[in-house]
């Protein structure tokens, strides 16, 4: 049936319909080079002097492999790059642990029907999303929690995204009824439904959603930069912020002055940043869409 | 029934229901810290901010800490530099992941649609510390787009020392990192058209464009309408990774935005009563334009988000 339908697709082009064809074709191409063409030139240019880099412009391919840029980062302790690399490690996963636990608890807290107060806690958590109070009335309760220049600042305060918890929630609000109901019948209560029968087929949405907290706990560099001074508790993320912000001499940095870091060593920080990524993401592809059905947030 | 017994029966019903509000405690009281503390230092806005008095006991000031914001002119220029990035954010970037996702449907072989979406999926998952990196790498004199501006007659073409073209930087390579993504949810609204409206239309002598205004955009039209409630409900903010590290003073005046300010005018130079009074201001603009943007919705016949 599904062959049947492609075909009468192809057999109804007309020459309009093969112009957009081919040009449809070209375009996504051509748009996937240049998505790909940066990557390529910068993971190329970090294997490379910073004489060469230089000269190669375009980078396709090195004249002549070196690495000197990766033994910096990680041997030189003005980098550091080794502890920040384990100090990233460990704030992502025990941070994905932590918020996906608090996430999925709350979304289906929060997605019974007939909870008394249900009503009450859900504007609570949602009221959050539209209105804080601002960047410095935040800053002044981490550090009056005494948060600041602690790893611990990069987890605990990053429990939940009321976003992704209703993404989780619209998710279980729509689960079977029944399977619940029978598992009633057999004597679960709510604890073993939850443990064992709804968590066990919610793989796709938690994986997507831990993928998001993953990620956005990688990439973090704008907590670290407001609350983290000390250079042993720099996650990657912002020790690679460092990097290029001092080699461009940033008027921001406070008490920061141009320093020269070489090219290479520049790249190969990028590169150590953005490989555990790259390496990860696309095996949670095909979960993806169940975790972005914004338009199933509403009740 | 009686008072009492629905008391009682309350009672039964919140006990026989006690592991989720068990399990949703923790989050409960994270929230209250982390969320609903700081809106009680949202005082500090009408406040002299004194270390040694705390928030409660400085001294009540009115509106002065406003009245000195709106007397900054860097305050009023990244205020419009917000506006105007966003809008063009808005103008090239909003349509730009629908028609995407119309391409990306388009085709029909799974693995180049799959690997297609991979790659253009992947700039949205890094950080922009990371994408300004790379930017550097492109545009600084060993760079090849240098090369390129170079060879085109541009010499000496510096990107990030003229406001405009930095303007322009700053909404394309939004563009290009994040219109990938942006298409994935356009994607999920296509696949679920029913394909028989296209068989239909072809039956009729439908072409391709034919489809494309009769079924495609009609149908994903409600996906359309929430995702620009979205928005306009964020024009008066954000962009903080994004400028903060690929602006410079030379460029202050054009691509400065709000965040950037209030970081610089508030956190690093301790001003927190008039950094708080900004991000006040700044909150109320976004509700009320998210308010107005979702009531224009509906009245056009779309769906609102609530």
């Amino acid at each position: 049936m599904k062959n049947f339908r492609i075909k009468t697709h192809g057999m109804k082009r007309g020459p309009l319909d093969w112009t957009l064809f081919i040009l449809n074709g070209v375009s996504l191409a051509v748009m996937c080079l240049l998505v790909v063409y940066p990557f390529w030139m910068i993971v190329v240019k970090s294997m490379m002097s910073d004489l060469d880099i230089i000269q190669n412009k375009l980078a396709l391919w090195p004249q002549a492999f070196q690495f000197s840029g990766y033994v910096a980062i990680f041997t030189d302790s003005v980098y550091n790059f080794g502890r920040a690399f384990f100090n990233s490690v460990l704030i992502t996963v025990i941070d994905t642990v932590y918020q996906l636990a608090i996430t999925v608890c709350t979304a289906y807290t929060l997605s019974r029907k007939n909870l008394p107060g249900k009503k009450f806690l859900l504007f609570y958590f949602v009221f959050t999303m539209y209105f804080g109070g601002g960047l410095i009335p935040y800053y002044l309760v981490i550090r009056d929690l005494g948060l600041r220049n602690k790893l611990a600042v990069m987890i605990i305060p990053s429990f939940l995204s009321v976003f992704n918890m209703l993404i989780i929630r619209s998710y279980f609000v729509g689960f079977p009824k029944d399977l619940e109901e029978a598992a009633r019948i057999d004597g679960a209560g709510n604890a073993q439904i939850f443990l064992r029968i709804v968590l066990p087929l919610s793989g796709a949405i938690l994986a997507t959603i831990a993928l998001f907290i993953a990620v956005g706990q990688w990439n973090n560099w704008y907590t670290a930069m407001l609350y983290i001074t000390d250079l042993d508790k720099r996650p990657l993320a912002y020790a690679l912020q460092v990097i290029i912000d001092k080699s461009r001499g940033s008027n921001d940095t406070i008490g920061g002055q141009v320093q020269v870091i070489g090219k290479s060593i520049q790249f190969a920080a990028i590169v150590v940043t953005i490989v555990p990524v790259m390496i990860v993401y696309p095996f949670f592809q095909k979960h993806f869409v169940k975790g972005v059905m914004i338009g199933s947030l509403k009740d | 029934m009686s008072g009492k017994s629905k008391i009682k029966k309350l009672g039964r019903t919140i006990w026989k229901n006690r592991f989720f509000y068990i399990i949703i405690a923790p989050a409960v009281v994270l929230l209250f810290i982390f969320a609903y503390k700081p809106m009680y230092g949202i005082i500090l806005a009408f406040k002299d901010y004194n270390f040694r008095l705390g928030i409660w006991g400085s001294p009540w000031v009115g509106f002065a800490n406003f009245k000195e914001i709106f007397e900054v002119d860097q305050f009023w220029i990244s205020f419009r530099n917000t506006f105007i990035i966003n809008i063009l954010k808005l103008v090239v970037g909003f349509p730009a992941p629908i028609l995407l996702a119309v391409m990306i449907n388009a085709v029909r072989t799974k693995f180049i649609r799959s690997t297609v979406q991979t790659i253009l999926y992947l700039p949205h998952f890094l950080s922009w510390v990371v994408i300004t990196g790379i930017i550097f790498a492109l545009l600084d004199s060993d760079g090849p787009i240098y090369e390129l501006l170079t060879k085109l007659g541009l010499e000496n073409a510096n990107v990030l020392s003229d406001g405009n073209a930095a303007l322009a930087l700053v909404v394309l390579s939004d563009l290009w990192k994040e219109t990938g993504w942006g298409a994935i949810i356009y994607l999920a609204a296509l696949v679920g058209i029913n394909p028989e409206l296209y068989d239909a239309a072809s039956i009729d002598g439908a072409n391709t464009v034919r489809k494309f205004f009769s079924i495609t955009l009609p149908c994903i039209m409600p996906t359309v309408s929430i995702m620009l409630i979205l928005r306009v409900g964020g024009l008066v903010g954000g962009n903080f990774d994004q400028i903060y590290n690929l602006y410079n003073e030379l460029i202050y005046d054009r691509i400065d935005v709000i965040d950037t300010f209030l970081y610089r005018y508030g956190v690093a130079a301790g001003r927190f009563a008039q950094g708080t009074a900004i991000g006040l201001f700044i909150n109320l603009i976004n509700i009320t334009l998210l308010l107005i943007a979702n009531k224009a919705v509906r009245l056009c016949g779309g769906e609102g988000m609530y």
